[in-house]
């Protein structure tokens, strides 16, 4: 089981330094940009972007799983995919200012993906705010899980319909139409994505093994603390 | 800045923000992994 463990992570980063190659060497640079060389950056900015929206679908639907079943291990999980969510949407904004520097002339431009993004990331700022606020295990899994159904509307129209509502720099539909981007660009895209999904899938899994080891930690001190706690009172 | 410089930048950043992240979570499982130890061997 190790084995397959160590050669899926192996596979997972030759295969992404592969894709980062191929960005480098195979890719033309893609005319229509003001700076045909720099349009690569797409490749690697579009699926943070898109991996940042899977991340927060993923805490609302273990918040759900949480409510309705009050298994601290869905919270544990709800938690673990907020943080990723955070880190691809970190990644997405400092990727994207790089593009935006070459290709519009300013690093930050208050575009509406730009602005929603830094709105986004601002709401997700509020749950870990939250979670931190409160000591007890369960009020907070309960609280955060509440806030996070109601944060993901937010993020749906923040990603989905503010850009396409207001005049924006970005363009829309480019990834699901065949006019959109040129056959190697979406080949290329669409393998990072592959490679840093199994990237996410491993972060989580070692993120709810970390929440998984404190709770086994607090629950070994509060078996050790019990005892000697009555013991006192008697 | 050199464009050649910019989108050299972009996976390097997209790595290391990967890569110090899985790092961050190795130093917590180790951390706890002692951690526990010594508490249970207490």
């Amino acid at each position: 089981m190790k084995t397959y463990n160590v050669a899926g992570k192996v596979l997972i980063g030759v295969w992404i330094a592969a894709v980062t190659a191929a960005a480098f060497l195979w890719l033309p640079p893609a005319q229509g940009f003001r700076s045909p060389e720099t349009a690569r950056i797409v490749v690697f900015h579009v699926p943070c972007a898109i991996l940042t929206f899977v991340a927060f679908l993923v805490n609302a639907f273990y918040s759900w799983q949480y409510l309705r079943s009050r298994n601290p291990l869905t919270d544990s999980k709800a938690n673990a995919a907020a943080e990723l969510g955070m880190l691809f949407a970190i990644l997405a904004t400092a990727t994207g200012s790089l593009f935006a520097m070459e290709q519009w002339g300013s690093a930050w431009n208050w575009d509406p993906r730009e602005t929603s993004i830094v709105m986004l990331m601002l709401v997700y700022a509020a749950y870990f705010v939250l979670r931190g606020a409160v000591e007890e295990k369960s009020k907070r899994a309960r609280l955060s899980a509440a806030y996070a159904l109601l944060a993901f509307p937010a993020m749906v129209f923040l990603i989905w319909i503010l850009p396409r509502i207001v005049e924006s720099l970005h363009p829309t539909n480019t990834l699901f139409t065949r006019s959109g981007l040129d056959p190697t660009y979406r080949v290329t895209l669409w393998s990072f994505f592959a490679g840093l999904t199994a990237v996410f899938v491993w972060m989580f899994r070692l993120r709810v093994q970390v929440e998984q080891m404190e709770s086994r930690l607090q629950q070994h001190r509060q078996a050790v603390m019990e005892p000697l706690l009555t013991g006192e009172q008697g | 800045m050199n464009p050649l410089l910019t989108y050299m930048l972009v996976p390097l950043l997209v790595w290391a923000g990967i890569f110090g992240y899985l790092f961050w979570l190795d130093m917590r499982i180790r951390a706890l992994e002692k951690r526990l130890e010594e508490e249970q061997s207490r």
